[in-house]
């Protein structure tokens, strides 16, 4: 045999070899120390004439040192499979910790957004508010059952926890000459039995757009473009006559989600209040009703996020428990 | 507020069936429910109870809605007289408190019992039946607006006086109940003292009766806020303290006096006497100019002026050119968006269109503080922090399980929901513990952050404060040194440059000093972190934002990368129990400060068996020159330096 066939023999072999056994077997039939076949060529060139061992000694020699690389390399890949048979891909992942926020701060985060995108600047105001921010100076008349719409907790000082976000409507309009737009987000506090949809304290969002003609079709189309990126664009925003002393025509809106998924598909849901700020307002700050005009509104954060997320207890926001939590 | 169905259609006929009504009250007046057979409920908003919390009311909206005409029960006939000189006599002491005052004498030849209309439109509207006298002046309330009263005139002892209780003085009232008054208490009296609370619950005195032939019917006009204030400090609240406290127009009082006498005689057969009317002068009438331009800037829409005053006048408004009177029962109309107000409900807001505002474009902002909090929230999510918001409030318990109220400087609330939530919360890590101990139900590892505000009160003042409190829990092990080094990286996201964590020296009583560490920054305590007392697996930190956001401000900067390798030695060592990580590492740092880059612990074990409790520490040097590669040599001369150094001050041993 030819080295050249012997060669051609050898590769095909190692290439053909199913595992390292029957590669080993391969190895013993050309390199075998006993009887390989390239072995024996080998041996038998001391039996060659001087000018023919020149000849086929490095040719023979070459060829050797390609079958044991050749050898070797195969062997690596089989060995590279057997590891890799040892990681099953199909098992779980390794765990990365991931944190969560809570779901009322993803939701105001989301509407900061949308509000900012809709050129709102956000600002915020304390929770122990006076009498004066949070009732006289929002127009809540004293001693008249209107004001019973807050009820109040009250600190021995005399100072209270604010009912709503609105006293910062006119903290905001002591110190800014509009025309502006605000969104204050905040805590609120309200003295009220629990229940699923009652808490003592919650979240408001709070909203004041005044400018020169700042009018209720604007809040019609503010409001509407918030809920529609909120809730999506199927979603139906309407309004309805109500009553708030610093608003004046008073208004309470009412959205229609559509959401075949939730129990609240298709249904008026009751959100907001708000209106056209009410002219003794805009005096107590100083201000030309006949000058200035704008738009104020309120909304429940909580309410929000049990519309959006499907929560069915507003007490699970203060539960701390974070099989609650983590789902967000 | 309950309505009958059948008594509002009979005051105005356009009105369709309830789920009409409904829909559209809702839309266009006031928020309205189906709550029964023949019953809605409208929620009547504050300032609308003197012309629309009442049947005759609801008919006038329902009428400007649906069209056609109201009945004018203002318009009624003047009861006839039957008996000649009975008007009862009236006295008003407190006469800014009680604008008007109509009583009017009546003779019944008994009392009887109401027709089934009349207990039909009561049982709709919740009231109860009990004669005919006491259910007329209920219906006559339901169908006006305006509270009456009966009293036996044979019980009377002389005239009627309108005056404020005198010290000492009480009354039984009609249904049970006796109530002590003081001097701030309207009372109706006779010469003997009180025969009913004004505007708010008659006395059992005077009480009508089966046997009573003679009574004074009393149809009053009582100042609001006087009325809310009894009715809060007596804690009695009524339908007529109701009305009274929403303030009412003193019209109604006449109006429903002649309805008291049309269906006391019709259904009574009672004679009517005189009536005194004391202390009425009619209030000037409020007329407003209506500019359409206005009314287009307010709103957006485009009407023209005569569509506009057409609405006003479905609404019962009187005009006349531009000029719009407002009716008398109309006490919430005083401005031009009052008006506004009437035509757009009216008009619908479903016809509002949406217009995007022209404003002058100013950049919109977040205050620092919302987009500080924002990225701290964001940094600890990162670290695999879960948030949590806990109430603002906590028990008396809470506060003394660590120190009295007085230490925490804790503001009580003056009408506390319940014990629960007595105090305004004077830190967050009280609830983080409890939020720790509560989840170790389900975890093992419990890691949870909060943002917000704390209250305290400090000789006097009382201050709001933004904190964030972390807490780190482990069921098994101690979280101590992960919380520090987690507060450590947060920091530094934030932007602090120089902090340092120093022995707490402070006498928080919740916390265990020597297990716990102050954060300081620019000479300021800007927090702390370390175990609570009694506490093993949980640890806490507190950090004050207020403070924080001030010195946090560093951008971040680029610094050449080292063009040479730097040179790593460890070293181990054994020391003295007692000898903490912090006093060697100031060794380190001031033997060696040429090229030394950073060390580190890494590795650390106490030898219980090794005589005199010492522990193994082993800390990894890094050298780096920025200049030169650092020479074998000079990193061996900058090791004998360090270890030089801790040989002199401490008894170490190096291994």
């Amino acid at each position: 045999m030819s080295l050249d066939q012997l060669r051609k023999e050898a590769v095909g072999a190692i290439k053909n070899a199913k595992d390292a056994k029957a590669l080993e077997a391969v190895r013993v039939k050309y390199l075998g120390r006993k009887d390989g076949e390239l072995t024996n060529v080998l041996r038998s060139l001391k039996d060659l004439s001087a000018p023919q061992k020149r000849i086929i000694g490095p040719e023979a020699n070459k060829l050797r040192e390609e079958l044991e690389a050749a050898l070797q390399n195969k062997l690596k890949s089989f060995a590279k499979k057997a590891t890799e048979s040892v990681a099953d891909i199909t098992r779980p992942g390794v765990k990365v910790r991931a944190g969560h926020l809570h779901p009322l701060t993803k939701i105001e985060n989301e509407i900061k957004q949308i509000f900012t995108s809709l050129n709102f600047s956000v600002v915020e105001g304390p929770e122990v508010e006076t009498e004066y921010y949070n009732f006289d100076a929002l127009n809540i008349p004293a001693n008249h059952p209107a004001r019973d719409m807050w009820d109040t907790f009250w600190l021995s000082s005399g100072k209270l926890l604010r009912t709503h976000t609105s006293p910062m409507q006119i903290r905001y309009l002591e110190n800014h000459k509009p025309p502006f737009q605000i969104i204050v987000p905040g805590r609120v506090f309200r003295y009220e039995a629990t229940d699923a949809s009652h808490e003592i304290n919650f979240h408001q969002i709070e909203g004041l757009m005044v400018g020169k003609d700042v009018n209720l079709a604007n809040f019609k189309y503010v409001i509407g473009e918030f809920f529609r990126q909120l809730f999506g664009v199927d979603t139906h925003v309407r309004f309805r006559p109500s009553y708030f002393p610093f608003v004046e025509p008073g208004l309470e809106v009412d959205i229609r989600i559509h959401d075949p998924n939730s129990p609240l598909h298709d249904k008026w849901l009751e959100v907001m209040g708000a209106g056209m700020v009410h002219p003794n307002v805009l005096r107590g700050v100083k201000l030309n009703p006949n000058e200035v005009q704008g738009f104020a509104f309120g909304l429940g954060l909580e309410r929000l996020a049990m519309i959006k997320y499907k929560i069915p207890d507003i007490r699970l926001f203060y539960s701390g428990d974070l099989r609650f939590i983590n789902q967000f | 507020m309950k309505f009958s169905h059948t008594l509002l259609k009979k005051l105005a006929a356009k009105i369709p069936d309830k789920a009409k009504l409904v829909d559209a009250l809702n839309l266009h007046a006031f928020e309205t429910a189906v709550a029964g057979d023949d019953t809605v409920e409208i929620s009547i908003s504050a300032n609308r109870y003197s012309d629309a919390a009442s049947h005759w009311g609801i008919a006038k909206v329902a009428a400007a809605i649906f069209g056609g005409k109201a009945a004018d029960l203002g318009k009624g006939k003047e009861t006839k007289v039957d008996r000649k000189g009975t008007k009862p006599e009236v006295k008003i002491l407190a006469k800014s408190h009680c604008p008007r005052y109509i009583a009017r004498y009546f003779e019944l030849p008994r009392v009887a019992h109401s027709p089934q209309w009349l207990k039909d439109a009561l049982f709709a509207c919740g009231l109860r039946p009990i004669n005919a006298v006491v259910d007329i002046m209920n219906y006559v309330m339901l169908e006006v607006g305006q509270p009456l009263h009966a009293f036996d005139a044979e019980k009377i002892d002389g005239g009627i006086t309108v005056r404020f209780a005198k010290k000492g003085e009480d009354i039984s009232a009609i249904d049970g109940g006796n109530f002590a008054l003081s001097a701030n208490d309207l009372v109706i009296a006779d010469e003997k003292g009180p025969l009913a609370i004004a505007g708010i619950k008659g006395g059992k005195r005077a009480e009508i009766a089966a046997y009573s032939r003679k009574i004074i019917v009393e149809a009053a006009n009582f100042d609001g806020a006087g009325i809310y204030k009894t009715a809060r400090s007596l804690n009695l609240f009524t339908d007529a303290s109701s009305r009274f406290s929403h303030g009412l127009s003193p019209i109604l009082a006449d109006i429903a006096m002649r309805r008291a006498g049309e269906l006391l005689k019709e259904i009574c057969k009672a004679k009517a006497g005189e009536a005194a009317d004391v202390n009425y002068s009619k209030l000037p009438k409020v007329v407003l100019r209506f500019d359409i331009r206005e009314f287009n800037r307010l709103t957006g829409l485009n009407l023209k002026e005569k569509a506009a005053l057409e609405y006003l006048t479905r609404a019962g408004f009187a005009v006349k050119g531009r000029m719009v009177a407002v009716p008398p029962a109309r006490t919430d109309i005083a401005f031009h968006a009052d008006l506004a107000e009437e035509i757009i409900n009216l008009y619908g807001y479903d016809n509002l269109p949406e217009a995007a505002p022209h404003v002058p474009l100013a950049p919109a902002q977040k205050e620092d503080k919302v987009s500080f909090r924002e990225k701290i929230r964001e940094v600890l999510r990162g670290f695999g922090m879960s948030e949590v918001y806990n109430y603002s409030f906590v028990s008396r318990k809470d506060l003394t399980k660590y120190a009295d109220p007085k230490w925490w400087g804790a503001l009580p609330l003056r009408n506390p929901i319940s014990s629960d939530f007595q105090y305004l919360r004077p830190n967050l890590g009280l609830h983080l513990l409890r939020n720790a101990e509560d989840n170790f139900r389900f975890y093992d590892e419990v890691r949870i952050f909060e943002v917000g505000n704390i209250f305290k009160e400090k000789d006097g003042e009382l201050s709001e404060e933004p904190f964030l409190g972390i807490a780190l829990g482990f069921k098994k092990g101690n979280p101590i040194l992960e919380l520090k080094g987690l507060v450590d990286q947060l920091l530094s996201e934030l932007g602090l440059v120089d902090y340092f964590f120093r022995d707490l020296n402070w006498d928080l009583k919740f916390m265990d000093q020597d297990q716990s560490l102050r954060i300081e920054a620019n000479h300021e305590v800007i927090g702390y972190l370390g175990m609570p007392k009694e506490e093993e697996n949980v640890a806490l930190a507190e950090i004050f934002l207020a403070k924080l956001l001030k010195l946090a401000s560093e951008e971040k900067e680029y610094e050449a990368l080292s063009k040479y390798p730097s040179v790593t030695r460890d070293l181990s060592l054994y020391v003295d129990q007692l000898v903490r990580v912090n006093e060697l590492m100031e060794i380190f740092e001031n033997a060696a400060p040429q090229y030394l880059d950073d060390v580190d612990l890494i590795d650390f074990y106490e030898d219980q068996g090794r005589k005199g409790g010492k522990k193994s520490l082993t800390f990894r040097f890094v050298f780096l020159a920025e200049d030169h590669t650092l020479t074998d040599e000079e990193v061996g001369h900058e090791m004998e330096k360090i270890i030089a150094a801790l040989q002199e001050k401490l008894d170490v041993e190096i291994r």
